[in-house]
């Protein structure tokens, strides 16, 4: 069932279409062709005030129909959409890379416990650039000493935090990422 | 108590009460004779708190009715105007119909005995 409505006013034009889209956006939940049946019904009422309208002027029987329908909500922004989806899947791709980043962070500190001589963070004097090694680094210098395990079980607390939080707000189900992504 | 409080509790209360009380009008309107949306809706306005019914909420209930097979549509083509989606109480419709008003009738003999024992 498909039913259309013709309007001559621009201004009428504009209010059918918005209301076309909101329409359509809040049956969104329906499959295929129940959708297009109660959107069919939705047009057919406001068909049938409009011809039943005393007023004069067709934007004004229309806003009179749109109202006593009631205020359906507007769909999301055409951007919404496909930035949704950008995020998730970078989300994905961070997620993955600092859980091993995490990993590895958690592997130092256990092999800091049976190795501490080599285990550390170390620094080379002529550059300012941090290494974090499983072996001594000749000519640098540790700089954590007895502090390497807290420092590092803080460090992957930190970032499991963050990528928990990343991770409700980009991939979860009930996440505004994953709701954005619906059409 | 100010007026607004008392409004804002009515409103909540009102809005809770509507909600079953709305099944079953649809299902009486459905029962006195087959109907579409638009004059559903007609109907309803005529019955106390539903003056100001958001006519578009009427169409996702009688969806649901639909799919609990309490009522069944069709749509008819008209010589003038839109075809209209024609809405029909089934016999499950019309036996919980009758179990609703049942229900009704029993609360509202259970209130009525309330109000006369705190009278008396």
């Amino acid at each position: 069932m498909h039913l259309t409505v013709e309007f001559t006013t621009l201004e009428a034009r504009r209010l059918w279409t918005d209301f076309l889209k909101r329409l359509d956006w809040s049956n969104r939940h329906l499959a295929g062709p129940e959708r297009e049946e109660a959107n069919a019904e939705a047009i057919a009422h406001i068909a049938e005030h409009l011809a039943a309208s005393d007023l004069e002027n067709e934007t004004d029987r229309l806003r009179e129909a749109l109202n006593r329908f009631g205020v359906l909500p507007a769909p999301p922004p055409g951007w919404r959409k496909p930035l949704a989806i950008g995020l998730h899947y970078l989300a994905i791709m961070v997620i993955g890379a600092s859980g091993l980043v995490i990993l590895t962070l958690l592997h130092m500190t256990v092999m800091e416990v049976f190795n501490p001589t080599s285990v550390g963070l170390y620094m080379y004097p002529e550059d300012r650039v941090l290494t974090l090694s499983y072996e001594t680094q000749t000519g640098a210098r540790e700089l954590l000493g007895a502090w390497f395990i807290p420092t590092l079980l803080s460090v992957s607390a930190l970032a499991g935090a963050g990528l928990y939080g990343l991770w409700r707000v980009a991939l979860s189900p009930d996440g505004p990422v994953s709701r954005w992504m619906k059409p | 108590m100010i007026g607004t409080e008392m409004d804002e509790i009515l409103d909540r209360w009102s809005s809770q009460a509507r909600k079953g009380y709305f099944e079953m009008l649809l299902l009486a309107r459905l029962k006195a004779g087959r109907a579409y949306g638009y004059q559903i809706v007609a109907s309803l306005k005529q019955a106390p708190g539903f003056e100001n019914l958001a006519e578009g909420t009427v169409y996702p209930v009688l969806a649901r009715m639909k799919k609990d097979g309490l009522v069944t549509a069709e749509w008819i083509a008209e010589d003038t105007g839109p075809p209209r989606k024609y809405y029909t109480v089934t016999d499950l419709g019309g036996r919980a119909l009758h179990a609703m008003q049942e229900i009704w009738r029993r609360m509202d003999e259970v209130l009525l005995a309330q109000s006369t024992k705190e009278t008396s």
